[in-house]
């Protein structure tokens, strides 16, 4: 496979995407702790949500390896795609089971969420060219 | 990728399986999402993942432009691109190796890709060929000349005659008769509008009225095939005013007379009638409804005399350079055809030696395998005989079969040829994939069929592009071909610039 060509990233893009990075990485990071640390309010959304009360622990995991892999030198766009993923998903429970505004906690994750879900695109599309296969085509 | 593939005794149609992903996977993302909302959760780990894969088929599919395959079929197509990124492995440790491929192996195709993308196409380590196999190498010498010294090309054809209408080549590299027909419209487009943008000369192939040649402006050689499309009368023969009126088109340069091609010398063809659409009655000039035979050779032709006062017929109402083209069979009887040009007095502006290695939208087998004379045979055979009787300066040599990167080209220009046609070099510029499917509507990167799928993904401005660069890349690499055997022009190569196993004189 013919490799990326890291010229093709300017060095401002990599400083913007560095600090993306880290911004998702640390949201992340607590999001992932609060969850393996049986935080109130983390126990109470997931039991709320069907079938979801032990997949908490899946999804700190995967937040917290999204954290690790946003750090990385060479893997942060999966990091980033992780980000997303999981971003997504509390997304669709916020508009199916959650609500957005209902209290101020819930408010806060919102806000929160619309902010990694946009850095989390920042980051993607500066490094798009680092995925495999589809990489190339853009 | 119409093709079906063996998977435990059933076959998959590969085409109808990436239709039936595109349009069913926003319904697996609701699906998903139902799941989710309704039973459990957990559902939705799905419903993302094939989210981002609708979103990413949906660019595929809809936004980007830059290939073909991915437009046409979606991320199923990423499949090739996987297959071919692991293929070296694959294909090193199981099956074919770089240069078994045919007719044009891995090596010389990609080799074509990286021109026309204009990327690096410089190769590593040591040639991928069988020295001792092959017969021809170019002659370098030990004092290479300065880039300054080298002059740019020039060739005026009809000069020989002093007719007004004369045509100069700017560029050695002609785009070989492809029609309209067994080209799709797109791919006629892409590569007129390239030749525009290379400033070189496309031959429009029988393909009759060169409406979507038209449309892009580029210079053309109008081709006049055994059913003369597009000139013709019904009983095949030349229909005067229709061959005027189309030479007095500004963009039309030269007329050619196709007597035989490469992949099917002395063949004739059956343009089946499920294949006219009224589009192409028109431009060809035939009734819809009923198959039509195009005659193995041109009914007014029936001895080399009348032949000969055929191409001064043509070249009278034209009022242009007009050239034949044709493969070489016989020695003997090409050596007649030269004698009777001579003792008459006319010749054609050029004659386009057509290598038996050929390729064409369609045709028997056995003709592309076993009739006709190879390029590197003909070709110094038809130099050598014109020579001989004394009649070099009386007319230009085109050469095509298989010339497609610049060593095959300066191994025709010692042989001979002053200038070299290609057709399936452009095709690959075009992003051919050699899927061997022109024949059959099925075309997967949409250059030689009609359906209008397939040639969605066709980007003409794109396509076009990659027609330049790899007309750019192939001059750039003459030049330094030049440069390392040390002429100043490509008029001065010879066959002394080639290295021959046996000797050719
Ligand atoms: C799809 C296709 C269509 C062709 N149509 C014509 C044609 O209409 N008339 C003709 O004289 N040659 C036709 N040819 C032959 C080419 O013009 C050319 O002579 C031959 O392919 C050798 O060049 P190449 O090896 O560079 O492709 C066709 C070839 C291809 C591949």
């Amino acid at each position: 496979m013919k490799n990326v060509n890291f010229k093709d990233i300017s060095s401002k893009e990599v400083v913007v995407s560095w600090i993306c990075q880290i911004i998702i990485a640390v949201v992340l990071a607590k999001a992932s702790l609060s969850k393996f640390m049986d935080d109130e309010m983390t126990i109470l959304v997931f039991k709320t949500l069907k079938g979801m009360e032990s997949t908490r622990f899946v999804i700190a995991t995967i937040e917290a390896l999204a954290a690790f892999l946003l750090l990385t030198k060479t893997l942060p766009h999966y990091g980033a795609l992780l980000g997303l993923g999981t971003m997504m998903g509390a997304f669709i429970a916020h508009s199916t089971v959650l609500g957005f505004t209902s209290n101020k906690e819930l408010m806060m994750m919102s806000i929160l969420m619309l902010f990694v879900t946009a850095l989390s695109f920042v980051v993607i599309w500066i490094n798009r060219k680092r995925f495999p296969f589809i990489g190339q085509t853009f | 990728m119409k093709k079906e593939i063996w998977i435990g005794g059933m076959t998959v149609d590969l085409d109808r399986l990436s239709k039936g992903f595109n349009v069913l996977l926003p319904f697996w993302v609701l699906f998903f999402a139902f799941l989710g909302y309704r039973f459990n959760f957990n559902f939705h780990f799905l419903t993302v993942i094939l989210f981002f894969a609708a979103v990413v088929n949906f660019y595929f599919l809809f936004i980007q432009k830059r290939h073909t395959l991915l437009s046409n079929f979606g991320l199923m197509a990423q499949f090739r691109y996987f297959f071919e990124s692991i293929g070296p492995e694959l294909r090193q440790y199981l099956f074919l190796s770089d240069v078994e491929e045919k007719p044009f192996n891995r090596i010389e195709r990609s080799e074509v890709y990286r021109k026309s993308k204009g990327v690096d196409d410089t190769f590593a380590f040591g040639s991928q060929l069988l020295f001792n196999q092959s017969e021809f190498k170019l002659r370098h010498s030990l004092f290479p000349v300065s880039r300054s010294v080298i002059q740019p090309f020039s060739l005026t054809f009809g000069e020989e005659r002093g007719i007004k209408n004369t045509y100069t080549l700017k560029r050695p590299v002609i785009i070989s008769a492809m029609s309209f027909g067994a080209l799709g419209e797109r791919a006629v487009r892409s590569l007129a509008r390239g030749a525009k943008k290379a400033g070189i000369l496309m031959n429009t192939g029988e393909g009759g009225y060169p409406k979507y040649h038209l449309l892009e402006g580029c210079h053309l050689i109008f081709q006049m095939g055994t059913a003369k499309f597009g000139v013709r009368k019904d009983d095949f023969t030349l229909d005067d005013n229709k061959l005027r009126k189309l030479a007095f088109l500004p963009q039309v340069k030269m007329i050619e007379i196709k007597v035989s091609q490469g992949a099917k010398p002395g063949k004739g063809g059956l343009l089946p009638k499920e294949k006219i659409s009224k589009e192409i009655s028109e431009l060809r000039g035939v009734p819809m409804g009923e198959d039509v035979i195009s005659p193995s050779f041109h009914v007014e032709c029936t001895n080399l005399n009348k032949l000969v006062h055929f191409i001064k017929r043509v070249q009278s109402i034209s009022e242009l350079p007009v050239g034949i083209k044709l493969c070489i069979g016989r020695e003997d009887e090409f050596r007649e055809l030269i004698l009777e040009l001579k003792k008459e007095d006319i010749f054609p502006d050029y004659i386009t030696i057509d290598g038996a290695e050929g390729g064409t939208g369609a045709a028997p087998k056995t003709f592309m395998d076993d009739v006709g004379v190879p390029i590197f045979v003909a070709l110094p055979m038809v130099n050598r005989i014109l020579n001989e009787e004394g009649v070099r300066n009386k007319l230009k040599l085109m050469a095509a079969g298989k010339l497609i990167n610049s060593g095959r080209q300066f191994m025709a220009f010692c042989m001979g040829a002053d200038a070299i046609y290609t057709a399936r070099g452009f095709m690959m510029a075009l992003g051919c994939i050699q899927a061997l499917q022109c024949n059959r509507n099925t075309c997967p990167v949409g250059i030689t069929t009609h359906d209008e799928h397939l040639q969605r993904g066709l980007d003409i401005e794109l396509k076009s592009e990659r027609v330049l660069s790899y007309m750019k890349s192939l001059e750039h690499e003459h030049v330094e071909l030049l440069q390392a055997l040390a002429k100043k022009s490509i008029s001065e190569l010879s066959i002394l610039d080639l290295y021959t196993e046996k000797g050719l004189s």
